[in-house]
This record gives structure tokens, C-alpha cells and sequence, in this order.
């Protein structure tokens, strides 16, 4: 009954929020809903919206990856510098890469037993550190990649980039709905052992999903390297609470099993309009992450299945 | 006179659907051992639970020392003088050994938050010495050994029962399991050391132990005390009587197809060893067969369950599986290998709450890549028809039907696939009313006759006795009976727990 | 039997292994560069391990309790900001001089307690509920800064922060004065000896009696207060209030605790063990800049640490059937 209850909450309760934000900030600016603002909007959101969708398989597993963000930015500055030596071949190394990098996280989440929180943790540091050995500064983009133009496009006003990130996300939810892998995805999180002890290849199922958060993150670097025409070590770090925010405000909650990206693009949304909304009202930019980290905690414990924590650490 | 010390009056205890607990009403008088012996889920560590404060009853009262007593928290009981020493005592790894045995009541040895040290280890050796003098109270507890933890965890139960003036009560319950013949001893030792000044409750699977130290002995079977008797007027075969009381011998008399006679042998284990837990154990189950195996508190089998199943890798000895061995990685690769394991705990392992009965019973066919909704619904259908499964739909979330038609949700979960060669089944009729248990025991009948070799895992030889052909008994890890069930059920009601 | 953590790196690689791994990277580095155990160059790296030793005090406490503080950064940002306006300063009238300080750890231990009652009021796990409010801690902060980040005038504080008594740096002796508080707190006060058992066995605790909710807000409360006065002792040394102070700060406090051989477990460790990783990373990002190597590696190196101590932590769990998320 808890579970049905919490679902039907965590449902309506986004799109509230999502409504009373859209009204609050048209009131401020009623250039708002304007075509212009919100291709810029969508522009916004297309990292998040990326970062935010790797996230989300991660969460519904009950795991976190908090090295999405150094990830991205480090395919921006490896992507920057190739594509002088590489050319067309710069994009796909690159996201080979970022899908490598998280499918090792995970190997080692599940092999040497290590929480998740803790692999990505130093995760952070070891791709961040790397991105800063290799270009200290702002690396332009030295070279022509016909891809990479493409991405920083718009066409009929939506850019890109966001049409990438939305099939990205559209790609995902039909490979959840559809396949036995979602449900795989949902049971591991509900019940891990019960996954287990029914034939479930758990330890499969984890490490594909921290390399499909890899990829997500790598696609995230790759449009933000495209936006910007130049990639930087530490480009996507502002971008990490914002796109676990998106997740967990959408009502995918962080203890894991419950969840759908079809939320996560509601939390998106409501996490960029927050974002463009303080510009826009001229608030200061503090209240950025006043607003995430207040956002975060309300919805974690709205959205928690208390049943399923014995202990909380 | 003798005063009462602690008594339990009407006791009543729900878990779920389950009473553990139906109206437990018993003495204990000063200066007195009982002995409490009863099979597993007769509700023994339930009472002990409740007497130390852990649980509180749903019904019925406990007084102490005359007066009735309503405990909040396990504090409270400690501090009326009731010890306690649980079946899996914990102990806190990273602190000396005086802190845990002092733990949540260091009383002068902790003022206004200060640590004082020396009033600290002086209390915990007063406790300590009594139990075992060579433990030192400032060491640290990591550094112990396993018999030497549960020799400071007696001390804490003794500790706590020290603490007012009176004597104090302890309830141990489970206190010798896993020790080694040396570590029994000693515990039996302080046991008898005690008994003049302390009332003691003395949990045990170990007929003899109790018979020694105890003055008076309880049976309890099914959540009630059903018999009492002077140790010294008893004998261990008269126990075991008592406390196999149940009639289910009668109710299980299904009627078995004896005209199914199994194929060739499908699993087979090798001197399996897994210690703590099982030794040397040889089995072969054939295609086609039900095999049982049983045994009291500590006995192995469940362990040996969870080996086949994958969980548990066993150090020593061979499994193989249809003639090839297997050394199973995790349980996923048991399935891999057709191995089915339906858990004990089929609440938290055996199916996935909140998902539907129909998403539940897809959850073990790992047959394609795309979810087939329409075929699930079918066999869902099908599967509730069969196994008699009361749910309104089979959309309806698993966590909302009741404990026996969970089970069968769990057990169809491998039927509903492709056919497993093994099928293990780890206590599957515990807590199930008469009709469900008909229900379960005839699908798993039904494995067995569509081939696969099936092991029932169960606490007790009369539950098994009527769906298996053949029976092993373990008893300390070790396999001590292997035969078939006509002249199992006969030549076991004696007793088997004379030393091999 | 499975009685909470069992070990199979031996014990006395566990306590004296962090100070064999010190001494090694000194002598080593030694080798490379004799101007590396030159008088200056030692206080230098004291020096330079002064914040990050008081930070790692309480967040000793808080994995030793099995929980993690996320919320370092933002923390430090807002207790930094307060203290520069509280003292002379380039902005407002106050000169609260060695109160501020006060003021600081003060609020450090507001926040904290906010963390605390987050965790065990909301059921919120301690790492979202620190990411939140740590961030909760920076919009503050960069509100407060408001692109005018004060500047410290008060050249008494500023002269203490950057000097020395008996050859030895202020700042380092303050976090030495810290580091033997924390001792004593973790040996002989009821906070410190429970941590033990919250941590390493929180089931166990409670049915002691143990009000574990209690003690738990009481250790974030503690690493709050270390973290608003390692915000204050780093921005006195700077002479400004600034958002950026904490940047960084987190992971190394973290995997200085680690290399100290505090397990992520919990329920094991010690500030000595936590203060020791301090100095060795300090030598290390001391040391690879007498080498030659780009101090940007250092974050890959820390990173690389917590991963290798992480490892060795969750060498001996061989249970299949547990759970790790």
C-alpha cells in the first residue's frame, strides 16, 4: 500500500512544481515563454538532460555515480584536443572511452565490493585529475569536425544538442520498458538478493549501467564541448548536484527500484527553469545552489522507501 | 516457598500472519535452571525475546520477582536484573572487551560523559572472572577468538543480571551453538557455577547438555509449553517425543505415486565441507526423486542449502551436477546450471515485493531480450490456477498476499520456466495453513515427476516424511541416516543424537 | 560466524602501516631532492597540512560512525565568509577578533547539527543530506560574498595565522591543540568510545539502550565545528572570506582518513591514524613538486588512494549474499 501511495505522490508532486515555477518566473518575465528563451532553455538543458539520464539507471539500481560530471568534462578536453589528430574519429574515441571508464568503475563496484558512492568518489578525482594533467586551461577546438558543427545547431529553433539528449533519453526508456533488462534494472534495486537468487546476472546488469552512465556522460561532454567550441578540465563541475537534483526531484527515489526517465525529463526541466528563472527574476546566483540543495533534500525524504532502509548511514 | 522469579503469563506474539506465540504461560523460581527445549519455530527464542525486554508481548503479562512488569526498551529489563545472552550474540568489534560487556549501562564507570577506565574494567571483571578469568577486561575485543567472544557475551548477560541486589535472572538461549566440546564445557561449568545464587533459562538443541545443568525442563511445540518434566525424571528419547508432538504425521498421508521410479542420479556431492556449517557430506539425488534432509539447530542442513544454491562456496569437496562437476561462482551461475533454490525466508529472498505476481513469476526466465507481456499474463494465469494462488489479479503486488501464497509465488517462479534439474527447497511449508501445504506439496511432486531432482530442506522428519522417498538426517554438520522414508519413519523415532 | 568487521590485513599492518608508509615517502623524496628535509621545507609541509589535519579530526568521527560529510566545501565557504565579516575587515564595522573564531566553529556546528537531524529525523542517507546542505552552505556563502569578497584587515590575526612560536608554524599547533582534543574526546568521553559502537555495530548499540540518534547528530554536529574552524584558521592565513576556501578540501580530508586506517565500515580507527594520512599527503604534494610532477596529478592521486584503501577495506567481506550499494 506504502509503495502505491508514494508512487502516486511522487507522480503529481513534480509536475506541480514544475507548473508553479513556469507561472512564477512568467510573472517575473513574460518574455519567458517565448520562442527565443526557450531554445535557450533547451540549450541549457541538453547536459543536464544527458548527465541526469545515466543517473537515472544508476539510481534505480540503488547506486549513485557522483563522476558523471568529471567524466563529462574530461571527454571535453579529450575531444578538443583530438580532433586536430583524429578528426571525424575524435567523437567516437572519446565516448569509447567515457563508456570504458564507467564500465571499470563498475567492474570494480562489483568485483572488489567497494560502494558505489566510494568508487565514483574517487572517481571524481582520478578523471578530474587526469582532464587538469592534460590541459590546464580552455583547449578551443583546433580543428573541423563536421559533427560537432552539426551539434551546435538549431534547427526550427530546438537545438541539437537537446534533440540528442531527448532521443538519448527516448532510446533508454524503450530499452527499459521493453526488455528484460529494465525490469532486471527495477528487480535489483527493489531486492537485490531475490534478483540474485532468481538467476538474475547482477553483477552484469550493475556494470553495464555505470557504462551506460558513462556514455551518457561522455554524450553530455561531447554537447557541451560542441556548444562552447572549446573544452575545459573543469566545464561540466557545476552540473553534477543540478543533474542529481533533476533525478531525484523527478520522483526517482535514491533507495533505489522506483523510478522512471520519463520523470528524470520532468526533473530536468524543473531544475533548468530553476536555473534560468533566478537570472531571469535577477536574483543573485547564490540562489542557485541554495535552491538544488534544499530541492534535494525535500525530495529524497519525500521520496524515500523507508521500509527498505533498516539503517540509515 | 520458593519465590517466583520471572514468569510468563498467556504470552502471545504475532509476526505477519504467523502467532509464534499462542498463550505461553511459565514459572521460573529462584535459584532454579529450566531447561526450554523445543524444534525450530517452536517460539523458544520468541519467549526469551520477550523476557529480556526485546520484543513486547501482544497479549498476556510478565512479572518479576511479584511484580508485573511493562519494559519499553531491552534497558529496562537489564536494569531489573534480567540477562540476556541471544542466539547470535554481537559483539561491538573496535572497543575492549569491558566496554561491550558494560555496553548501554557502564554505570560508575562512565561520570558526566568521562571515560573512568579503572572503575570500568573493575565492574567488567567482576562479571568476567566468573566466566572466564583469563580474558583480561582491557583488551581488545577483535583480538579474541570466536569461543572467547562468546564466553565475554555470558559475561554481559551476567553483568546485566548482577546489577540489582537480588538474584539475577538470566535467560541464554542458545549459548553452546558453534562452541567447541572445551567451550561447552566451560559454559556448562559456569552454568553450574551460578545456580545457587541466579535463576536461569537454558536454551538448547543439545538434549544432554540440558538434562545436565537444568533442574526442570519445558517443552514447547507450536508456540505453547506442552509438557514439563524433573531432569531427573526424563530421558532424551522422552523429550524428543514430546517435543515432535504435532500431528502432522496424520495430515501429511497424501498418497504417493510409487509407481514413478526416479532416473539416474542428477546431483551428487563429495565429501562437501563447509566449516563452520557441514562436513564431509555425501548425497546423490536422482532425477525424478524428492530427497529430504533434516536436522535440529546447527545441524548443517540449511547450510548446505545455501551452498547448493550458490550463495556459500564450500571449501572442500565435490558437486556435480548430471555427471559434470560444477563449482558454482554465485548464485546466478547456479541457475545457469538448472540449479532452483526457493529460500526460507521468502519475505526478503524468495520473491521481490513490489513487483506483480505475473512480474515475480517471469523473474527466473531468462529466455529472450524483450519482455513478452501477453505470454506473462498467461502463464501467470495459469500458475495462480494450478497452485490455488489467492490473489485478485496477477498484477496485484506480491507484497500484498499472504505468507503462503507468497510461497507458492516463489516456488511457481521456477516451475513456470524451463525445467530446473535440481530444485531446492529450503523449509517451503513452514507457516503454511493445512490447504496451502497440500497445494505446495503437490507441485513439488509434480517437479519431481516432470524430472527434476528435488531436495527438501525441513526442521522436521514428519513434515518430510510423506512427500519424500528417501531422508537424510545431519546432526552437528555431519550426515548421520540415509534411507528411505518407510523405514526412516519408523527406525528415526529413536533417538539419533547418541555421539557418532 | 559473521560478528560485524573481521579482518584479514593484519593487525599490525593496520596500525603501523600508515606511519611505515609516511616514513618511506620521506625518505624517499629525500632521496630525490635533499632540499626536501631542509628545516623550511618540513615547516612548510606542517604548514601546509595544518586545515586539512583539523578537517580530517571530524571527519574521523563522522566515517568512524559509518556516515561520510559531503558538505565540507560549502560548509567551510559560509563559515569563512562569516568570520572575514566578523573580524576587521573591508566591508562592515565588526572586529570581533579572536571571537570570531568562536563564531565560526559555532556556526560549523549549527550546520552540522542540521546534517545531523537531516539524517536521522528525515531518514535521508548522510551522503545526499551532506551533498544538499553543503550546497545549501555555498549559495549562503556566495550570497554573503556577493562578487565582494572581504578582505581580512585585522594584521594581529593575520600576523599569528602566518607566523611562529618555538620555530614551529601557529597554525600548525592550533591543529595540533585540535588533534589532541579529538584524541581525547575519542578516548575518554562516552561520544567518543559509542562512535565505536554505532559504527560498527549500530543494531547492537541500540539494544543497549544506546539513544544512537542522539550520538549521531552529536558527531555531525563535531565535524561541523572542525570544519567552521579550519574555514577560519584558512582564511585568516589568506587575509580573505572567500567561497573557493574549501575547494578540494573534501576529498583530501576523506582520504587522508582513509590512508589512516579508519575502515569506510565503520566502527574502527583513530584521529592519530587520520592525522598521519594528513601528513602524507602533505609530503606527497610537497614532495612532487621537488620532482617535477604537475601538481594537478595530485587529484588523481587521491583519488587513486581512496580507491587502493577502499580495496584493501572490502578485502575480507566473502559473503556473497551481502548487499553492497
Amino acid at each position: 500500500m506504502d509503495a502505491v501511495r508514494s508512487n502516486a505522490a511522487s507522480s503529481l508532486a513534480p509536475t506541480a512544481v514544475l507548473a508553479v515555477l513556469v507561472i512564477a518566473v512568467s510573472a517575473f518575465a513574460p518574455s519567458f515563454l517565448s520562442a527565443y528563451s526557450l531554445r535557450v532553455l533547451a540549450e541549457e538543458s541538453s547536459a543536464i538532460l544527458l548527465l541526469a539520464t545515466g543517473q537515472t539507471l544508476v539510481v534505480i539500481l540503488g547506486r549513485i555515480d557522483l563522476s558523471t560530471a568529471a567524466i563529462a568534462s574530461l571527454v571535453s578536453v579529450l575531444v578538443a584536443l583530438a580532433v586536430p589528430r583524429l578528426g571525424a574519429a575524435a567523437v567516437p574515441a572519446a565516448l569509447l572511452l567515457a563508456t570504458a571508464i564507467g564500465a571499470w568503475q563498475g567492474v570494480v563496484h562489483v568485483k572488489a565490493r567497494v560502494p558505489s558512492f566510494i568508487v565514483t568518489l574517487a572517481g571524481i578525482g582520478l578523471w578530474s585529475g587526469i582532464a587538469l594533467a592534460v590541459a590546464k586551461t580552455t583547449v578551443p577546438i583546433a580543428g573541423r569536425d563536421p559533427f560537432l558543427e552539426w551539434l551546435g545547431q538549431s534547427s526550427w529553433g530546438m537545438p541539437h544538442a537537446f534533440a540528442l539528449a531527448l532521443a538519448t533519453l527516448a532510446c533508454f526508456h524503450a530499452a527499459m520498458v521493453r526488455l528484460r533488462f529494465g525490469r532486471e534494472l527495477h528487480a535489483i534495486g527493489l531486492a537485490e538478493r531475490v534478483a540474485l537468487l532468481s538467476g538474475v546476472p547482477v553483477g552484469r546488469v550493475v556494470v553495464l549501467t555505470f557504462a551506460a552512465s558513462g556514455l551518457c556522460a561522455g554524450l553530455a561532454g561531447t554537447a557541451m564541448v560542441a556548444r562552447s567550441g572549446s573544452g575545459n578540465p573543469s566545464i561540466a563541475d557545476s552540473l553534477l548536484l543540478p543533474s542529481i537534483a533533476a533525478v531525484l526531484i523527478g520522483g526517482t527515489a535514491i533507495t533505489g527500484g522506483h523510478g522512471s526517465l520519463l520523470r528524470t525529463l520532468l526533473g530536468v526541466f524543473i531544475v533548468v527553469v530553476l536555473r534560468v528563472g533566478v537570472a531571469i527574476a535577477g536574483l543573485a546566483p547564490a540562489f542557485e545552489p541554495l535552491a538544488y540543495g534544499l530541492l534535494v533534500v525535500v525530495a529524497v525524504a519525500a521520496t524515500i522507501d523507508r521500509r527498505s532502509i533498516g539503517i540509515v548511514k | 516457598m520458593n519465590a517466583v522469579a520471572i514468569r510468563a503469563e498467556g504470552l502471545r506474539k504475532r509476526y505477519g500472519d504467523h502467532e509464534v506465540l499462542q498463550g505461553v504461560t511459565l514459572d521460573v523460581q529462584a535459584g532454579e535452571v529450566v531447561g526450554l527445549v523445543g524444534e525450530n519455530g517452536a517460539g523458544k527464542s520468541t519467549l526469551l525475546e520477550l523476557l529480556a525486554g526485546v520484543a513486547r508481548p501482544d497479549e498476556g503479562r510478565i512479572v518479576v520477582r511479584g511484580a508485573p512488569v511493562r519494559w519499553r526498551r531491552p534497558r529496562d529489563a537489564a536494569d531489573a536484573g534480567i540477562g540476556f545472552m541471544p542466539q547470535e550474540p554481537s559483539m561491538v568489534p573496535g572497543i575492549t572487551v569491558a566496554e561491550n560487556i558494560l555496553l548501554g549501562r557502564e554505570g560508575a564507570g562512565m561520570r558526566f560523559g568521562l571515560v573512568r577506565w579503572r572503575a570500568m574494567n573493575r565492574l567488567a571483571d567482576e562479571a568476567l572472572r566468573e566466566i572466564d578469568p583469563t580474558i583480561a577486561p582491557g583488551a581488545q575485543t577483535q583480538s579474541l577468538s570466536f569461543q572467547q567472544r562468546r564466553r565475554v557475551a555470558f559475561a554481559r548477560a551476567l553483568a546485566a543480571g548482577t546489577r540489582t541486589p537480588e538474584a539475577p535472572v538470566l535467560l541464554l538461549d542458545e549459548p553452546t551453538s558453534a562452541l567447541d566440546p572445551d567451550g561447552v564445557e566451560a559454559l556448562l561449568r559456569g552454568i553450574e557455577r551460578l545456580r545457587a545464587r541466579a535463576s536461569i533459562v537454558f536454551v538448547s538443541h543439545r538434549l544432554e547438555d540440558v538434562l545436565r545443568v537444568c533442574d526442570r525442563i519445558v517443552v514447547m511445540a507450536d508456540g505453547r509449553c506442552v509438557a514439563e518434566r524433573a531432569a531427573a525424571a526424563t530421558t532424551a528419547q522422552e523429550l524428543q517425543h514430546l517435543m515432535a508432538g504435532r500431528t502432522l504425521a496424520v495430515e501429511m498421508a497424501y498418497g504417493r505415486d510409487r509407481s514413478h521410479a526416479p532416473g539416474r542420479t542428477c546431483l551428487e556431492l563429495k565429501q562437501l565441507t563447509r566449516i563452520p556449517g557441514y562436513a564431509d557430506v555425501d548425497l546423490a539425488v536422482r532425477s525424478g526423486e524428492v530427497m529430504g534432509l533434516t536436522g535440529a539447530t546447527a545441524s548443517g542442513c540449511h547450510e548446505l542449502g545455501r551452498t547448493l544454491s550458490g550463495i556459500d562456496a564450500p571449501q572442500r569437496g565435490r558437486m556435480s551436477i548430471d555427471g559434470r562437476i560444477v563449482v558454482l561462482r554465485d548464485p546466478a551461475h547456479a541457475v545457469a546450471h538448472g540449479i532452483a533454490y526457493v529460500p526460507a525466508d521468502r519475505a526478503s529472498e524468495g520473491v521481490v515485493g513490489a513487483l506483480s505476481v505475473a512480474e515475480n513469476l517471469a523473474l527466473a526466465d531468462r529466455t529472450g531480450w524483450r519482455i513478452d507481456r501477453r505470454r506473462e499474463r498467461a502463464v501467470a494465469a495459469r500458475w495462480i490456477e494450478r497452485l490455488r494462488i489467492a490473489t485478485p489479479s496477477a498484477s496485484t503486488r506480491v507484497s500484498e498476499l499472504s505468507g503462503g501464497n507468497q510461497q507458492k509465488v516463489a516456488l511457481a517462479k521456477w516451475l513456470a520456466g524451463p525445467r530446473p534439474r535440481v530444485l531446492v527447497l529450503d523449509d517451503p511449508l513452514r507457516a503454511l495453513d493445512v490447504r496451502a501445504r497440500r497445494d505446495v506439496v503437490d507441485a513439488i511432486r509434480a517437479a519431481a515427476l516432470n524430472g527434476s531432482a528435488v531436495l527438501v530442506i525441513a526442521d522436521a522428519l514428519e513434515e518430510l516424511a510423506a512427500i519424500c522417498d528417501r531422508v537424510a538426517v545431519m546432526r552437528d554438520g555431519r550426515i548421520r541416516e540415509d534411507r528411505s522414508t518407510s523405514a526412516a519413519t519408523r527406525a528415526l523415532r529413536v533417538p539419533v543424537e547418541r555421539a557418532a | 560466524m559473521r560478528t560485524g568487521v573481521a579482518m584479514t590485513v593484519p593487525g599490525w599492518m593496520r596500525t603501523s602501516g600508515p606511519l611505515l608508509a609516511l616514513l618511506v615517502l620521506v625518505v624517499g623524496f629525500g632521496f630525490g631532492d635533499a632540499r626536501f628535509v631542509s628545516l623550511a621545507n618540513l615547516r612548510t609541509i606542517l604548514d601546509s597540512a595544518a586545515v586539512p589535519l583539523v578537517l580530517a579530526v571530524g571527519m574521523t568521527f563522522v566515517i568512524r560512525q559509518g556516515s561520510i560529510d559531503l558538505s565540507v566545501e560549502g560548509m567551510m565557504a559560509a563559515c569563512s565568509l562569516v568570520f572575514a565579516l566578523a573580524v576587521a575587515n573591508d566591508r562592515t564595522a565588526f572586529d570581533l577578533g579572536w571571537l570570531a573564531l568562536a563564531i565560526a566553529a559555532a556556526l560549523g556546528a549549527v550546520f552540522g547539527l542540521a546534517n545531523g537531524l537531516v539524517v536521522t529525523r528525515l531518514r535521508v542517507p548522510s551522503f545526499m543530506a551532506t551533498l544538499g546542505l553543503g550546497s545549501v552552505g555555498l549559495g549562503a556563502a556566495m550570497l554573503l560574498s556577493s562578487d565582494q569578497p572581504p578582505l581580512i584587515r585585522d594584521a594581529a590575526l593575520r600576523q599569528w595565522a602566518l607566523g611562529r612560536t618555538i620555530g614551529l608554524p601557529n597554525l600548525a599547533l592550533a591543529a595540533a591543540a585540535c588533534l589532541g582534543a579529538g584524541l581525547v574526546v575519542e578516548r575518554y568521553t562516552r561520544l567518543g568510545r559509542y562512535g565505536f559502537a554505532i559504527g560498527g555495530a549500530e543494531d547492537v548499540a541500540r539494544r543497549a539502550g544506546i539513544d544512537v540518534d542522539f550520538h549521531k547528530v552529536a558527531v555531525f554536529a563535531f565535524a561541523g565545528l572542525t570544519s567552521g574552524l579550519a574555514a577560519a584558521l584558512e582564511s585568516a592565513r589568506l587575509g580573505i572570506g572567500h567561497v573557493e576556501v574549501g575547494a578540494g578540501q573534501m576529498l583530501g580530508a576523506v582520504t587522508a582518513v582513509i590512508i589512516g586506517g579508519t575502515s569506510l565500515a565503520g566502527g574502527s580507527g583513530s584521529v592519530l591514524g587520520s592525522a598521519i594520512g594528513v601528513l602524507a599527503l602533505a609530503v606527497v604534494a610537497n614532495g612532487l613538486v621537488y620532482v617535477g610532477a604537475t601538481p594537478h596529478l595530485q587529484k588523481t592521486i587521491e583519488g587513486a588512494i581512496i580507491l587502493v584503501a577502499a580495496l584493501l577495506a572490502g578485502v575480507h567481506l566473502h559473503d556473497r549474499l551481502r548487499v553492497v550499494k
